[in-house]
């Protein structure tokens, strides 16, 4: 029993970080600069940095607070494995098929943010400590958000199994006749994973990577790799949730697997999603709470009503 | 299941269940021992999770994964806030003191510094605080081979110039001072940080600094006491439970009974403490919408001009109602003397400014609160 479960983590870890490369080949291709930027090289150079990174001399900062600093990225890593338990690939390719799968999905990213402040209050310097509370005001505006733009889709299979939220989504996708929804989500889901325009914990040219800082070598790999998974996870949540998981479209569903649909969708949300950062300015983290508060909260209400009144309507 | 099978399913939720319930208690009292108040929360949050994790063992775990979610935004908005607000978040500036100074251990109770630092070698001191180190153990050894210390003086712990020949405040930073037991050999100033002081004070006085500065640790050893009673009393209800408590026999199945159990009492709590919640939003709304400017009424434009004016102006005002009701509009008055009304146009009997038409005191009155 021990050996099943394992060997469970080990092949969630596995294709987590398979999953994360393919994310970080993608961040490369959508770059506006920089080595390998939509060309062949772009499968190759996020390797090429990993490995840079795994054989560099890790350089601790000056007096951190030394158990914070140190364990923020396994615990950020271990939180988005723990998410990754929850999501399903195909009808019996999940690692935990639980009636509430998707409530612990949410919530458990919020021990990342825990990590993620960690880190910047560890790090014994000021731009970790400004990103330290940024990244605490990421859960204040994601978290509700994200709970109320899941609703729709929960409401509509009836059920918080992801799973059963795809099965139910077999005729129509939710997406199709939930759009407000699907858009609420993705917007919340980009402030749940710390990409652009809600990156101000990361922000770069702001305040020199905020968070990751301070960190090099294999633990600033570690960090990345996790930041990585945590948008496919979020983005295969997404696509589980609105665009019908592992049931191709139409006409052409047969061609594929359903496996290989739910990562041709997941990927594709992740490229959209790093299009939108691409194309949007980037939110000052209070500008970002206002959003989320005072404009995403609100059409979430709409959506709600919407929604229901559409389940009420089809009987 | 064969009995075997039993008996080990059965002792491994007793392995998970105590360590659950040791993680619960350990990261409740670390969090009275730390000095630094983000640490706190973070031990809170550590603790509550556990026992979330006690609810995933009971097999309540919606329960559970609501305690995880509560637990964690809420500590670390708490955190947050801590960090925002205060000038030192409760001790993190004793918390860094002890961080610089390399003392181990996470408590405050660990906090006694050594008296008489072993020496160093004076030549190359590694950094900063083995300079201090060696200051400090160059200044204990003129003190033990008999420099003659000056007569009693009070020196504040975090401002070593300071020198009061009487205990009091100290006038920089209002601290209680502490006796000076610094040799006159050495000249006040060259201790900059005030670290070489800290470390030559005795453990009491070392107590009543820390409690000075770390603003939430007066109430320590009270905290610990309270701790230490309601550990016992728990124990003493484990062991003599004065309510009827239902047997539950030892299968595999009885931990998610007792979870089901839970989920029946406690979902029906949290479900109130939404409801309360939503509640909160609906008054805060309402009574959001209102705060609007107060209603407009006549005596505020007029508070600051001498009762007789008033009276007139009240009058006025009065009849100026009057007025409107039978003749509507139609009256001039004065820019800045409103007590004025003309039925024609002209200049003000007061100042000669050019009267302009009345407005009705209730327009007045808005105008002047949104403003």
């Amino acid at each position: 029993m021990m050996g099943a479960h394992l060997l469970g983590a080990a092949t969630t870890l596995t294709w987590l970080s398979l999953a994360s490369y393919g994310t970080a080949v993608l961040e490369r291709l959508i770059a506006p600069e920089g080595a390998g930027r939509r060309s062949v090289r772009a499968l190759l150079q996020p390797a090429a940095v990993a490995l840079r990174l795994a054989r560099a001399r890790p350089i601790s900062p000056r007096r951190p607070d030394g158990s914070l600093f140190h364990s923020a990225p396994v615990v950020a890593a271990a939180a988005v494995a723990l998410a990754a338990w929850v999501v399903p690939f195909g009808p019996s390719i999940i690692a935990n098929d639980t009636p509430i799968g998707l409530f612990i999905f949410i919530v458990v990213l919020g021990p990342v943010v825990v990590a993620l402040a960690n880190a910047g209050w560890g790090a014994n310097g000021k731009y970790g400590l400004f990103a330290c509370l940024r990244a605490i005001s990421h859960i204040v505006a994601y978290e509700v958000v994200l709970g109320f733009a899941i609703l729709g889709p929960a409401m509509a299979a009836e059920s918080l199994s992801l799973v059963r939220i795809v099965e139910a989504q077999h005729q129509w996708w939710f997406g199709v006749w939930q759009p407000l929804g699907f858009a609420l989500y993705l917007v919340s889901a980009l402030m749940a994973s710390y990409r652009r325009p809600f990156d101000t914990p990361l922000a770069g040219s702001e305040i020199a990577g905020g968070v990751s800082a301070e960190y090099s070598g294999p633990a600033l790999l570690l960090l990345r790799g996790a930041l990585a998974a945590l948008l496919f996870l979020v983005a295969a949540v997404g696509a589980a949730l609105f665009l019908g998981g592992w049931f191709g479209p139409p006409v052409v569903g047969p061609l594929l697997p359903g496996w290989a649909w739910m990562l041709v969708k997941t990927y594709a949300l992740v490229a959209f999603l790093l299009w939108v950062g691409r194309r949007t300015p980037r939110f000052g983290h209070e500008q970002m709470l206002a959003f989320s508060w005072k404009v995403v909260l609100p059409l979430s209400f709409v959506n709600l009503g919407v929604v229901g009144i559409l389940i009420l309507l089809r009987g | 299941m064969k009995d075997e099978t039993v008996f080990a399913i059965i002792l491994t939720q007793w392995a998970i269940f105590l360590a659950l319930a040791g993680l619960t208690v350990a990261g409740a009292a670390t969090m009275l021992l730390t000095m630094s108040m983000y640490r706190a929360g973070l031990f809170l949050m550590v603790s509550f999770v556990a026992a979330a994790g006690l609810f995933f063992v009971l097999g309540a775990d919606l329960l559970g994964i609501i305690q995880v979610m509560m637990s964690v935004s809420g500590m670390l908005i708490m955190m947050a806030f801590m960090v925002m607000l205060m000038i030192d978040p409760g001790g993190e500036m004793m918390w860094d003191m002890k961080r610089q100074m390399r003392l181990p251990g996470l408590g405050a109770l660990s906090m006694s510094m050594p008296r008489r630092p072993a020496p160093v070698p004076s030549s190359a001191p590694p950094d900063d605080v083995g300079a201090a180190q060696s200051d400090v153990a160059r200044r204990s050894d003129a003190l033990t081979s008999g420099a003659s210390p000056e007569g009693t003086s009070y020196t504040c712990p975090m401002h070593p110039e300071v020198q009061m020949p009487t205990a009091g405040e100290c006038p920089k930073c209002g601290m209680d001072l502490v006796p000076d037991e610094r040799v006159s050999a050495q000249p006040a100033q060259e201790s900059g940080d005030g670290m070489n002081t800290m470390t030559a004070m005795s453990p009491a006085a070392h107590y009543d600094m820390m409690v000075a500065m770390a603003m939430s640790t007066e109430q320590l050893p009270w905290a610990l006491v309270a701790g230490l009673l309601t550990a016992i009393l728990l124990g003493v209800l484990v062991i003599q439970t004065p309510w009827p408590t239902v047997p539950v026999s030892a299968t595999a199945d009885a931990t998610s009974a007792v979870g089901e159990l839970l989920l029946s009492r406690y979902m029906m709590a949290f479900e109130g403490a939404a409801m309360l919640i939503l509640a909160g939003i609906a008054g805060a709304v309402i009574l959001g919408r209102r705060e609007r400017a107060p209603e407009p009424n006549q005596g505020t434009a007029s508070a600051a001009l001498p009762p007789a004016v008033q009276h007139t102006m009240l009058e006025e005002t009065t009849m100026t109602h009057h007025d409107e009701k039978q003749s509507g509009k139609g009256e001039w008055t004065c820019p800045m003397h409103p007590e004025v009304r003309s039925p024609t146009p002209g200049a003000c009997p007061k100042c000669g400014m050019e009267l302009v038409p009345a407005e009705s005191p209730k327009q007045r009155g808005n105008e002047g609160t949104r403003r």
